[in-house]
């Protein structure tokens, strides 16, 4: 009987940990969708001068659309109020989140060329912690599993 | 959507608020509302400038209500619908069209590229269809023939208004046999819609001499219209006169005489290119006065 909790503690563990690797490969998905989504304001208000409410009601991503990142900014015209609460809602880290609510405070407020830089800057952001957060990934998901693992079994060894 | 509603509409919700505490008849006939950063907000009803504190009271100007930096930003993100990029060449130009009609005149400091920076004042200037405000004109042309015309009046007494009747009566036929009418907009405040519904083609945000030498060439117009011409478009009316389009246009004067004192549009007064006026009045009423010699 003891055995078998033993094995089952071990296991919720590395399962725990599993779950705990998959959210840090969520977080690569979504520096991938706003890095889709960058390059498509990008394009959009370069060459075609599309408002904004037009550019987020016409770009279709999953992840975003997941979040609620993208019906909330769809919720109204006016982007300034809603940004903020919008990037709160992202799964990405901390200096991604700043950067972004600093982008917000700007957001359509611009004109073209600056706000091209903006939004070039922010879209380099991204990319280099996409980057980085790709290169450490695996490593990082691996680490995860086994320190869940090891306290799982730490933990069945102490019950035992 | 009546005149509040487009202000309403534009507006950051503590002006809204203040204006929508004005008596309704005054609420109704406002024609421009001006908003200063750190100075007084204004409205502007026929020729009377109001001003009013944050409980809608008319009070001097000196306590009257101010709109902060914050409001002004607002203000034109709501203008341009959140994207101010869009609007770009226009706000260059001094000014955002509004999607209703009508435009918001812009002021700021220059951003050295030719453009405006920061912005300093809003002012959103609101335009009816008056269908009828023509009737004079569409008469006289009906009965003497089509000549071309200069509506003369001080700034905000009606004369786009008059020039979007003429658009709007001459191309639909009221009146008078229906004509092929194009608009030369500027400033996208003629017909800021795209269409006055008749045999009218409009050319927008163009200027005006360009817009005038390309629609003579390309649209054959029996009719030109165009706002507030000066002389630097006497070329190019003087080319659509020689092709036999008749034009009708605008200029701030109180009467023509003042035209040819101050040697304003000197050339094609002198030429006799417009052989009739009409003059806009405090009622905002149409006139034909004759030119003296």
């Amino acid at each position: 009987m003891n055995l078998i909790g033993a094995i089952l503690i071990s296991l919720c563990s590395y399962f725990f940990g599993a779950l705990l690797a998959d959210s840090e490969k969520e977080k690569l998905c979504t520096l991938d969708a706003l890095d889709l989504l960058f390059s498509d304001m990008q394009r959009q208000i370069s060459s075609l001068r599309t408002p904004l409410y037009l550019i987020f009601g016409e770009f279709e991503n999953e992840r975003l659309e997941a979040l609620g990142f993208l019906p909330l900014l769809r919720s109204q015209r006016s982007l300034q109020p809603i940004w903020s609460e919008a990037v709160a809602l992202l799964d990405t880290d901390g200096d991604i989140k700043r950067e972004l609510y600093i982008f917000g405070e700007t957001l359509g407020n611009l004109p073209l060329d600056e706000q091209l830089k903006r939004i070039e800057y922010c879209k380099e952001i991204i990319s280099l912690s996409r980057a980085s957060l790709k290169k450490s990934l695996p490593e990082k998901q691996k680490s995860i599993k086994t320190v869940c693992l090891l306290i799982g079994l730490m933990t069945a060894i102490i019950l035992l | 959507m009546n005149t509040s509603e487009i202000l309403f509409r534009y507006l950051p919700i503590r002006i809204s608020k203040a204006l929508h505490s004005l008596p309704e008849n005054l609420l109704l006939s406002i024609d421009e509302i001006r908003l200063r950063k750190d100075s007084p907000i204004s409205a502007t009803a026929g020729r009377k400038n109001l001003t009013f504190d944050e409980s809608g009271r008319a009070c001097p100007v000196s306590s009257a209500m101010c709109a902060t930096s914050l409001e002004i930003l607002e203000c034109v993100s709501k203008l341009t619908e959140g994207s101010r990029y869009t609007c770009d060449e226009f706000i260059a130009r001094g000014f955002i069209p509004l999607s209703e009609g009508g435009r918001a005149g812009i002021c700021g400091r220059s951003d050295g590229r030719g453009g405006i920076g920061e912005i300093y004042s809003v002012s959103i200037r609101l335009h009816r269809l008056i269908p009828d405000a023509a009737k004079i004109l569409v008469r006289e042309f009906a009965e003497r023939g089509v000549r071309d015309t200069l509506v003369c009046a001080p700034p905000a007494m009606g004369k786009t208004t008059f020039l979007r009747s003429a658009a709007f009566l001459l191309s639909r036929g009221e009146g008078i046999n229906p004509m092929r009418v194009c608009i030369a907009d500027e400033r996208c405040e003629i017909a800021p819609s795209g269409t006055l519904f008749g045999l009218c083609d409009i050319l927008s945000g163009i200027p005006k001499a360009e817009a005038i030498t390309m629609l003579t060439r390309t649209m054959s117009p029996e009719i030109i219209i165009c706002d507030e011409i000066t002389e630097s478009e006497a070329e190019a009316v003087l080319v659509a006169q020689s092709t036999g389009v008749a034009l009708i246009a605008s200029a701030h004067c109180t009467h023509p005489s003042e035209l040819i004192k101050k040697g304003r549009l000197g050339r094609l007064v002198e030429l006799g290119v417009f052989s009739l006026f009409v003059t806009l009045g405090d009622d905002r009423k149409a006139r034909l006065p004759e030119l003296e010699a």
